[in-house]
């Protein structure tokens, strides 16, 4: 082997080492950088997912207490509408009804078998 | 107080308005009586009833229809004692024509029974195969009420055919027996076997068929007389009270006559 060509070796060996020590230098098999935008996305997220929480229990515990009110006052509304229901038949019974009466006076017709 | 009598469904109506004029309110209450007399009677056979008998089928006009529904209400509510389904039981007993042309003897038939389906769709009425519909009392009932309320326009009055009579306004003193009821509102009828009778070979027939033996009824009753919101109702009221039912005559004012006379209040009349 020449001195030149010893010299192209050592030259292209010296290149290999640097590219070698380049890649490992840049370490592309670790975790990335941690990004400060990320960071503060992912913690208003985390937030609004809380206040979200929150307020669904909020709505959860107001929902129970108007299905309640909504049932009882659906009840009072069922008492009155039967109370009426009943009123009404009493009164349109009472007009139903016949008057009659046995009386001391004379006839203006008689009923006999028709 | 206007008095107007005319003659219809085979028997007399009388007409009682308390009105100072109500001609013309008179006229179209007779003219509404003979207009349901056509459309109802079985005794004619152009009759929308009689059409129905004997097609078994019908579009029929309202009339027809709330009477004929009427009937089918009755039936269920008497428990079958009022029956609308008693026509071939009639004619059987000799009721086969108008009143008056009965004759006043003959050959008895055979009874026949009573029953059978009755459907309402809408208009149309159809009857089981040979089914036949005799709505006379509960009919003429129907009328009276109508006939009243169209009186009723032109001032208080009393509709009275043949002793199924209903008023509207006013109280009216009405004779029941020896009695006299004062009727301020609502509809008296009176169903007994003291008139339209017939005989058939020796036996006494009468126009009252018991449904349950679909011959004339036989009960200790000679007139039974009830008190109602309408005439149509009262009607089949003295009907099943004639024919037994107790629980009517406990509960609605009634006057029952027994063969023997006695004549007993009930329904908390006294």
């Amino acid at each position: 082997m020449t001195s030149v060509a010893r010299l192209y070796a050592v030259a292209a060996a010296v290149l290999v080492l640097f590219l070698f020590w380049a890649f490992a230098a840049a370490r592309p098999w670790g975790d990335p950088p941690a990004d400060a935008r990320i960071a503060n996305l992912a913690a208003r997220e985390q937030r609004l997912r809380d206040e979200s929480a929150r307020v669904q229990r909020l709505v959860d515990r107001r929902w129970l207490v108007y299905r309640a009110r909504l049932a009882e006052r659906r009840l009072a509304i069922a008492d009155i509408t039967r109370q009426n229901a009943q009123a009404a038949a009493a009164a349109a019974a009472a007009v139903r009804s016949p008057v009659v009466r046995l009386a001391p006076l004379a006839p203006v017709t008689a009923t006999r078998s028709s | 107080m206007i008095k107007h009598c005319f003659p219809a469904m085979g028997t007399e109506v009388e007409l009682l308005l308390d009105a100072p004029a109500g001609e013309g309110a008179l006229e179209a209450t007779e003219q509404e009586f003979h207009r349901l007399e056509a459309l109802l009677s079985r005794f004619r056979p152009d009759s929308e009833l009689s059409v129905l008998n004997a097609a078994g089928v019908l579009e029929a006009g309202p009339d027809l229809v709330r009477v004929v529904a009427l009937a089918l209400e009755a039936r269920a509510e008497t428990h079958g004692r009022f029956d609308p389904t008693v026509h071939d039981a009639l004619v059987a007993a000799g009721y086969d024509r108008s009143f008056e042309a009965v004759a006043a003897t003959g050959v008895a038939s055979p009874s026949r029974a009573c029953g059978g389906a009755v459907r309402i769709d809408g208009y149309r009425i159809e009857l089981d195969p040979g089914v036949r519909l005799d709505l006379g009392g509960i009919a003429k009932g129907y009328a009276v009420d109508r006939a009243a309320e169209l009186l009723a326009t032109a001032g208080p009055c009393l509709v009275n055919a043949g002793g199924d009579l209903a008023v509207r306004g006013g109280a009216w003193p009405v004779g029941v027996e020896h009695l006299t009821l004062l009727l301020e509102r609502g509809a008296i009828a009176t169903s007994g076997r003291d008139r339209r009778r017939w005989t058939r070979d020796g036996r006494e027939h009468h126009h009252l068929i018991d449904p349950c033996t679909g011959a004339p009824a036989d009960t200790p009753l000679l007139r039974a007389t009830v008190v109602a919101a309408s005439a149509a109702e009262a009607e089949v009221l003295a009907k099943a009270v004639f024919l037994g039912d107790e629980e009517a005559a406990r509960r609605t004012p009634c006057v029952l006559v027994r063969a023997d006379g006695t004549v007993t209040l009930g329904g908390g009349l006294s």
